[in-house]
């Protein structure tokens, strides 16, 4: 122990030790000035539930016009009969993706409001329209009515 | 001079003192008379530079995806927070010259600090205008093109 305290060879570690720490200080000087810079934009981007919402419209589009075939495929007597088939596939599907969003968090709405027949052959569906609604909370959504082209 | 380079001689304790102690007082006093510039007003004005950089971003990024998604007949309304005050003073997001000159302010009411923030063309075709107080407890943005 007195050879360690008397030893005064150790210049250089001594103060490559110092250099070490305050370039420590420096850092953790850096790192405290970055750390909120860049958190609105940041969140915004993640909390804004744009992809859900196209997602939720461009679902309801295909399956709205796939229960439309298919609606007019199963009995195209009439109009009536198309709609007979067409509303309760419309339900079922609107029921199943209300389930799926509120496990999720979010409340969404999805009814047939019109329907335009084709002119030439009338019991065919020319377009659809749809009332979709979306809402998580901080984020409400409302397309009435969203248009869909059924006729090919 | 030669004599001075080649003496190897130091200065007595008492002067080596005096020398030291003088110029750590002119160094305390420099420090002392710039210390409230040096390490509070020019933090404080980066702080304030940052932030309101990050929520004018923030802003333009919302109306930015309202706009990818706006439906043709229908509406979009979304609540976002912002801090009430950004170092100590309480600011404006104003997006009332935006229909004309494509930004988004945002100024302290307080000191003449502000920042503008692009709109990349979309108020060529949605007009946006509206004021938001950052004391305000809510904001909301809001879109409708229900006729």
């Amino acid at each position: 122990m007195a050879g360690l305290m008397e030893d005064t060879s150790g210049q250089w570690i001594v103060l490559s030790g110092l250099t070490v720490s305050i370039s420590l200080i420096a850092v953790a000087v850096f790192m405290n000035q970055a750390a909120t810079t860049g958190y609105h934009s940041a969140n915004a981007v993640l909390e804004f539930p744009k992809d859900e919402i196209r997602e939720l419209v461009a679902d309801a589009r295909a399956a709205a016009k796939n229960s439309a075939m298919l609606a007019y495929s199963l009995n195209n007597t009439s109009n009536e009969s198309v709609l007979a088939n067409l509303t309760p596939l419309l339900l079922n599907y609107s029921s199943q993706v209300e389930m799926l969003y509120s496990a999720h968090g979010s409340t969404v709405n999805i009814t047939l409001s019109d329907v335009v027949w084709n002119s030439t052959n009338p019991t065919e569906i020319d377009t659809l329209k749809l009332n979709i609604t979306y809402n998580d909370g901080t984020t409400f959504y409302a397309a009435e009515p969203v248009i869909v082209e059924v006729g090919a | 001079m030669r004599l001075l380079l080649s003496s190897e001689d130091a200065f007595s304790v008492m002067i080596g003192y005096i020398i030291f102690s003088s110029i750590f007082f002119c160094f305390f006093m420099v420090v002392h008379l710039s210390a409230d510039e040096m390490l509070i007003a020019e933090p404080s004005e980066v702080v304030v530079e940052d932030e309101f950089r990050d929520i004018g971003n923030m802003i333009s990024t919302m109306i930015t995806d309202i706009y990818l998604i706006a439906p043709e007949n229908g509406e979009i309304e979304t609540e976002y927070m912002v801090p009430s005050t950004v170092g100590g003073e309480a600011y404006a997001i104003n997006a009332d010259s935006s229909t004309t000159d494509q930004i988004i302010e945002v100024a302290s009411i307080v000191s003449d600090k502000s920042v503008s923030v692009t709109m990349s063309g979309i108020t060529e075709t949605i007009p946006i205008n509206g004021t938001a107080m950052s004391s305000t407890p809510e904001h909301r943005i809001n879109y409708d093109s229900r006729s």
